[in-house]
């Protein structure tokens, strides 16, 4: 038998259920109209009224059935989810909204004519699961929805955190800032490379002057990635050591190996342009030698 | 696979190609060997950039080759390696000591001709 048909009636009855739904929230000053005005809420309500017949109990329909039956109200549900959420609303906004409808259509069950304590019986449990299925509709998107903005957002501040400054012909600049985990350490090597490649830069002046802590794990990686950039071909300069990071390194026993190193950014650049100046010096040398040997 | 092995002044230039077996790795390096004997250069230049993958045997190899030329008085220069790759030889703890390492060709060549001057 479908305990839902009892229900089917009632909801129906639609205009008045609204109405009162409506009364009831304007009188306990609900968020919800707050953040998306009464008018949008009245229409989103009936909206959800007239899908509502459309409903089966779970469990009672075959899968695919009952998956068409839900989608109606997944798409409403998906609707006014992004959008309680787009105006800073949360589950402790919307949950009692929804669940004010269970309320109405509960006590009307009860005062339906000609029930046996049977019926109301099934009639309040093929609600109570119908609530059920849509509670757990709504979480789905919500966390879902969540889920997309924690991911953007970790991928803003990962392309944030690490850029490659060209700072003159040849030589690049990496200001690290913030705390460095092997998931950034990672994009930040591949991205240091990808760039020393594109612009054929054989100079990095790497800067740590924002990174909070220096450990082992930190250091580690920071050498893995000066060891991958001069496989490629760049030579790299490391800068911004402050003094409590520099003991740091030392109480841990972290050797930088034969990493450069300089107290500044500037000192780091001067040394690179120092270094250029002579090996264009050896380079005109060089040349200078071949030509006098052909000649003798 | 026959790998050419050119000759520009004094630097032999070799171009490794993108799949390379461990057999064909081994015979290269007898190759240079063979060729740097024959024509007394001073300077080697591998170039890599069309390698995108290069195994740990690979990587033996190339310290090898670099190695046994050193021996042989000639320096080595390995150019245009990618970053995927030199991300991989990282990891595997491939450090290529005692090799040069360039962006480009150019630039290799370059280091090979300072390098013979001794400037």
């Amino acid at each position: 038998m479908d305990h839902f048909k009892s229900l089917r009636t009632i909801v129906a009855d639609r205009e008045s259920i609204v109405t009162e739904w409506m009364a009831q929230l304007a009188a306990e000053r609900h968020e919800l109209h707050e953040l998306l005005g009464s008018e949008y809420i009245r229409q989103q309500s009936e909206t959800l009224l007239i899908e509502f017949p459309r409903l089966t109990v779970p469990g009672t329909a075959s899968p695919d059935r009952e998956r068409d039956s839900y989608e109606g109200v997944s798409r409403w549900l998906q609707n006014i989810s992004l959008r309680t959420a787009q105006h800073g609303g949360s589950p402790h906004t919307f949950m009692p909204y929804l669940l004010r409808l269970k309320a109405i259509i509960s006590e009307r069950v009860k005062d339906h004519p000609e029930m046996t304590m049977q019926d109301l019986y099934d009639g309040l449990t093929a609600l109570d699961r119908v609530f059920d299925r849509i509670n757990h509709l709504y979480y789905d998107f919500y966390l879902n929805r969540r889920e997309q903005v924690i991911k953007a957002q970790a991928l803003a501040i990962q392309e944030l955190s690490a850029p490659v400054i060209q700072v003159w012909n040849g030589i690049l600049a990496l200001p690290l800032i913030g705390a460095i985990d092997t998931q950034r350490a990672k994009g930040i090597m591949e991205n240091l490379l990808r760039e020393v490649v594109r612009t054929k830069s054989p100079h990095v002046i790497i800067d740590i002057t924002g990174v909070p802590i220096v450990d082992t794990g930190v250091a580690e990686r920071l050498i893995k990635t000066v060891e991958a950039a001069r496989l490629v071909g760049a030579e790299c300069v490391m800068t911004g050591i402050r003094p409590e990071v520099a003991q740091t390194l030392v109480m841990l026993g972290v050797n930088l190996g034969d990493i450069v190193t300089k107290a500044t950014l500037q000192a780091g650049l001067s040394y690179i342009l120092q270094r250029i100046r002579q090996g264009e010096q050896e380079a005109a040398f060089a040349d200078t030698k071949i030509l006098e040997e052909s000649v003798s | 696979m026959q790998v050419p092995i050119l000759r520009m002044n004094d630097v032999l230039i070799v171009t490794l190609g993108e799949d390379i077996t461990d057999e064909e790795a081994i015979s290269i390096k007898h190759d240079i060997l063979v060729r740097i004997k024959e024509t007394e250069c001073e300077g080697l230049l591998i170039d890599i950039s069309v390698v995108d993958l290069i195994d740990s045997f690979m990587g033996r190899v190339l310290n090898e080759i670099a190695e046994m030329a050193r021996l042989m008085g000639s320096r080595t220069a390995i150019t245009g390696m990618s970053p995927q790759v030199a991300i991989t030889m990282v990891e595997l703890g491939l450090k290529l000591e005692g090799v040069y390492t360039a962006l480009t060709v150019e630039r290799g060549f370059e280091w090979l001709k300072n390098q013979k001057t001794g400037a």
